[in-house]
């Protein structure tokens, strides 16, 4: 340690401030002359100055972060709509990336502000609010701002990509310009200035790094927001550029002036040195008197240019920003009039004449900007997003007790800090929440009755409000909170109230903010969106990111892995019901019916946090446990009505599907947009949909629904069995085989095989009539594939039982019965097994067929009565067929006929009853039997 | 241990411009944050990150609580935290370092668990001198350092806690990291 005396500090400071203003070059003269006798004085300034500006060390960490980690933040945080590529620079302010913008698929300019820097733009509000008024500009030469906004709490903003280079660089490159060159850049730079200048964007860092050139032309980049408070901040950054120019070269006088005000002028002294250095190749050497100095020393470097502009030059280089030309319009217009050759003039004055009507569309443009925004707001209202930004009120103090009063802000900061956490919304700044919520207090005292929502919107600007208040009840302190979006005035949800010990309400205030940065997460996920039951009551955090892993693996069909997830989002917040919902749900899917009871239950438990919405769900999944199919259908319809857009309208579908409803099916399906909200990536909504427009009977669509499943997710095999069966159903025989061909080459699935493919295919062709040989043929076809298989992979289930309603359809008895009877012994819990070798017991004549059957599970008494309505029409009873159908139906049968196409072979005897028999039953077949051939096997049915 | 009432009146001191509220205060801080953090460290054995804005919001409840401290926000009570976040995450370095020198380069972890970051314990003692040391010069830079850098405070919410302008924090901050660089990477000038 060499400083010992505090005089002696001092001047080590002193010595420090100064060299800093000054360049590399100059700093070791200025040294020597200060303290020419004390080389360790020199040794340590230059010490200080090094380390200031050297890159990072431990100091750095704690304001801002390291570069890597920086990419990595932005990547994460901005990953749903852009891939950064690479890095383009890092600049003491921001780090600027190429990035592909996904939705239009283009390459942008990226540009992440460092976390450290953004703070001396006066705070993420201020900059987006400069980052949006710029991005109104809309100029050939200005390149506009593309998006902008704070994601994780960094601040960025995007441009367009143009391939070009910086005049900078160019400058390095030529030195100076030609003449005619310099003046098309000129006068882009100037009308765009103009344009920009009218719409009351300042660029206030015009320069030469700033300004792009693309073929013939500028385009000036980073409009308005380039603004720095403080000249040794820019310094610090020209510094950590490492740039050769200069410090603070092109900032006008008034500018480095502190506190001094600056307005659109600035600029014009920038272009002024801006045509300077593109002359000469140099910036002037002495600033410090008038620009008139400055003129003369032009003329003398670059004697051909016209004294019209060396004279415009220097008048826009005035110190005395009243002594400059009025406005950037004044400058175009004036370069307009320099006459280099006939043609560049020419050229020059309709370019003038052109940026002249374009200032004069300015303004109106700029108004009609601010009512669309708005406008979109209100057509946006329909899809409950929050519009940022959002403020946190004071929450009110209801309890009576002046002594709890500080809760109510410590609360709102406190929230206001968790909610710049979450980082998916702008967010306004505590204070300015706080003032606009004493502005509430104050107009209550004054006798009003402000709307705080409103009043708040119009304080802080903000899109969402958060209000609330606290309130004694008995010993426990109640919180609770409404989250509003402020332009359209409503209450867009509230998280549940959060009940406390009197004496513990900083619990509370850590519980309501951590609910609500959930909240807020939630609200602004396209998927969970319209999720009624997520909206209104949001769950913690932590319950949340689990609940959200679940519904990654059950859109993955994965529902074993999915239901473990959605039972730790329930523990992790008791009052979170939605993930026990989807627990019954795909528990129903891995068929473990007996656990569904148990959630059930621990739903029952959690009876208070139940909405209506939420009641009706259970009420749903209950009916169907108990096999009481037309009373879920009613619950869940009940639900979907009270829900517009969300899930209960596909559960909806898929109950209709199974009690004869495809046309209420086909319109519940309709509701709702599969690309978007929570069914985004769920492809069985089209097996669905295909499969309710088989039913009613329109195959064309059929086919563009299958065709629209395998197009969006060309690994579900299920698409290509859905397809063939809808070529089938429509009699295009020869799409089928083509469609058929064309997957011989994948690899064999399990369920959904090329077998399943020929058998359901080759079904429908002998149902519907079309070509019946055909149909057989491809039975025929699927039984040597599927035995092929068998012999690769001994005992598959999937495969056995294709193979047996193959043999079923080709009315093999025998065989068929054999598959479903060694089936039905292997897998005793499988109704389905049992039912087939019933029914094909029954075919072969066999009395004690029925006995086959055995019982069934309450939820799965439609099947069962289903079962016994094959039964009854294959010994011809076709009355007490006709009943068990029908009760069949009403009851609920689950995935109605996709594995129940054998049925059409028995359900076809029912003969006469035929027209009362359920619709979607009617549909797998064409007609009845004729009379004759009811109860006998001679029916005609190709010879194999 | 401190009463939550003895805290909010030594706020409201030094809220009030009495500057011996702080030392006053600062012993409770401190006590509080050393045994949030210990339990903190209990938890992760491995990892070793402290989480420093976590222990000051956890502390901040205890200490000033529910009883109805005149509100200013919470820049106050951090700046008096930021100096025992100092001493606690020093004290903790030296421990890293004592307990397993000789097994090459012992770091501590600040920051939160979405973006931690490590410092070398040797570096977070070097820092802790070099602070010493320019407080011996110029005292108020320190002030502004531990705030800034210890308690996470931004350049505005220390002028507004020191009632200094905005302007002379950045000057100061500017002034303290040049001198405190110099003085912790001697010959590279630089951590990395």
């Amino acid at each position: 340690m060499i400083v010992t005396t505090n005089s002696r500090w001092s001047n080590l400071e002193r010595l420090f401030d100064r060299a800093l203003d000054l360049t590399e070059a100059e700093r070791a003269a200025f040294l020597a002359r200060e303290c020419p006798d004390d080389p360790a004085m020199r040794d340590e300034v230059a010490g200080m100055l090094r380390a200031h500006a050297a890159g990072r060390g431990i100091l750095d960490r704690s304001a801002s972060m390291p570069a890597d980690s920086l990419r990595k933040r932005a990547a994460r945080a901005l990953e749903e709509q852009y891939v950064i590529e690479r890095e383009l620079g890092v600049g003491g302010m921001a780090t600027v990336f190429v990035a592909r913008e996904r939705k239009h698929a283009r390459r942008v300019v990226l540009k992440v502000m460092h976390p450290r820097a953004a703070a001396h733009y006066g705070g993420a509000e201020r900059f987006l609010r400069e980052v949006q008024i710029a991005a109104r500009l809309a100029h050939p030469h200005i390149a506009a701002f593309i998006d902008s906004g704070e994601a994780d709490g960094l601040l960025y903003y995007v441009m367009p990509f143009i391939e070009g280079e910086s005049l900078r660089a160019r400058l390095q490159r030529e030195g100076r310009l030609p003449l005619d060159t310099a003046l098309v850049l000129l006068a882009d730079v100037a009308t765009a200035l103009a344009y920009a200048h009218e719409a009351g964007v300042i660029h206030r860092d015009l320069k030469p790094e700033n300004v792009l050139c693309a073929g013939e032309h500028a385009y000036l980049l980073d409009f308005g927001v380039a603004k720095v408070q403080s000249p040794l901040l820019e310094e610090a950054h020209l510094t950590q550029e490492g740039m050769a120019i200069g410090t603070v070269a092109y900032m006008a006088p008034e500018q480095l002036a502190e506190g001094a005000a600056v307005d659109h002028r600035v600029d014009l002294y920038a272009w002024g040195l801006l045509a300077y250095e593109m002359l000469t190749g140099r910036l002037p050497h002495d600033l410090s008197r008038d620009g008139r100095s400055s003129g003369t020393a032009l003329r003398r470097d670059r004697p051909e240019a016209p004294r019209a502009l060396t004279k415009l030059i220097a008048e826009c280089l005035a110190r005395d920003a009243d002594r400059r030309p009025p406005d950037a319009a004044m400058v175009a217009a004036r370069l307009g009039d320099v006459a280099i050759r006939p043609g560049a003039a020419a050229v020059l004055r309709r370019r003038m004449i052109a940026a002249a009507a374009a200032v004069l569309v300015v303004a109106a443009a700029v108004t009609i900007v601010r009512r669309g925004a708005d406008g979109a707001l209100d057509a946006d209202a329909s899809t409950p997003r929050l519009a940022g930004p959002i403020a946190v009120a004071a929450l009110v103090n209801e309890t009576g007790d002046p002594r709890l009063d500080a809760w109510g802000r410590m609360a709102g900061d406190w929230i206001t800090q968790g909610l710049q956490d979450v980082g998916v919304l702008q967010v306004v700044p505590w204070p300015s929440a706080l003032h606009a919520s004493e502005q509430v207090v104050a107009r209550r005292a004054a006798g009003e009755a402000p709307d705080p929502v409103t009043l708040i919107r119009e304080q802080s600007g903000a899109g969402t409000v958060i209000t609330g208040s606290y309130y004694l009840f008995g010993d426990s302190l109640v919180f609770r909170v409404e989250v509003a979006d402020a332009v359209a005035r409503r209450v867009v949800g509230a998280p549940p109230p959060v009940t406390v010990p009197r004496d513990s309400a900083h619990l509370a205030v850590r519980m309501l903010r951590d609910r609500l940065m959930a909240a807020v997460a939630i609200w602004s996920n396209e998927r969970f969106a319209m999720a009624p039951e997520l909206v209104r009551r949001p769950p913690t955090l932590d319950a949340y990111r689990a609940f959200d892993r679940g519904i990654a693996r059950h859109l993955a069909q994965d529902y074993a892995g999915a239901v473990p997830e959605f039972l730790e989002a329930a523990r992790l917040d008791s009052t979170f019901v939605a993930p026990l919902i989807y627990a019954a749900n795909d528990l129903w899917n891995t068929g473990e019916i007996a656990r569904v009871d148990s959630v059930l239950d621990v739903i029952a438990a959690r009876d208070a946090w139940l909405d209506p919405y939420l009641r009706l769900w259970i009420e749903h999944i209950a009916m169907r446990q108990r096999g009481e199919g037309t009373r879920a259908l009613a619950a869940i319809r009940a639900a979907a009505e009270a829900a517009p857009g969300s899930r209960a309208w596909y559960a909806l579908a898929q109950t209709a599907l199974d009690i004869d409803g495809p046309d209420e099916a086909l319109a519940a399906l309709q509701r709702i947009d599969p690309d978007r909200g929570e069914l985004r990536g769920w492809s069985s909504y089209w097996t669905q949909l295909a499969h309710a427009l088989h039913l009613t009977g329109a195959h064309d669509r059929e086919i563009a629904a299958a065709r629209a499943q395998r197009a969006r997710y060309p690994d579900r095999r299920v698409a290509l069995v859905l397809e063939a069966r809808a070529l089938a159903a429509a009699g295009l025989d020869r799409a089928v085989d083509s469609l058929i061909e064309a997957t011989r080459a994948l690899p064999p699935s399990t369920y959904w095989s090329q077998g399943a493919m020929m058998v359901q295919a080759g079904e429908e062709m002998i149902a519907h009539g079309h070509s019946p040989e055909a149909g057989a043929r491809l039975l025929r076809a699927a039984i040597a594939w599927l035995q092929e298989q068998l012999v690769a992979s001994p005992g598959d289930r999937s495969h056995r039982y294709w193979l047996g309603a193959a043999y079923y359809a080709l009315r093999d008895w025998p065989d068929a019965a054999a598959v479903f009877r060694s089936l039905a012994r292997e897998f005793p819990d499988r109704l389905q097994y049992r039912g087939l070798a019933a029914v094909s017991a029954a075919r072969l004549g066999n009395p004690r067929a029925e006995a086959l059957l055995g019982d069934a599970p309450p939820h799965l008494r439609g099947e069962y009565a289903h079962y016994r309505g094959r039964l009854a029409a294959v010994v011809g009873d076709s009355t007490r067929a006709a009943a068990l159908f029908a009760e069949a139906v009403r009851l609920g049968l689950d995935g109605l006929p996709w594995e129940h196409s054998s049925s059409y072979h028995d359900l076809r005897m029912v003969g006469s009853l035929w027209p009362t028999l359920p619709r979607s039953l009617r549909a797998s077949g064409r007609s009845p039997l004729p009379p004759e051939a009811q109860g006998s096997t001679a029916v005609p049915i190709p010879a194999r | 241990m401190s009463q939550p009432g003895q805290v909010t009146q030594l706020l409201r001191r030094f809220q009030q411009g009495d500057r011996r509220a702080l030392e006053e205060v600062y012993p409770l801080v401190y006590d509080e944050l050393r045994v949030a953090a210990r339990r903190a460290l209990a938890r992760e054995r491995e990892g070793l990150t402290l989480q420093a804005t976590e222990l000051v919001h956890e502390a901040f409840f205890k200490l000033v609580g529910a009883d109805g401290v005149a509100w200013q926000g919470r820049a106050h009570f951090i700046a008096i935290a930021s100096r025992a976040i100092r001493q606690i995450l020093v004290d903790h370095a030296r421990r890293v370092q004592a307990e397993k020198r000789g097994g090459g380069v012992e770091h501590v972890t600040l920051g939160d668990a979405e973006s931690p970051f490590t410092v070398p314990a040797e570096e977070m003692l070097a820092l802790d001198d070099a602070l010493e040391r320019l407080s011996q010069l110029e005292p108020r830079l320190r002030t502004v350092v531990e705030y800034r850098f210890f308690g996470g405070l931004s350049e505005r919410e220390i002028a507004e806690v020191l009632g200094l302008s905005e302007r002379t924090v950045q000057r100061d901050w500017i002034k303290a990291r040049a001198w405190l660089h110099k003085e912790i990477y001697p010959v590279s000038g630089s951590a990395s």
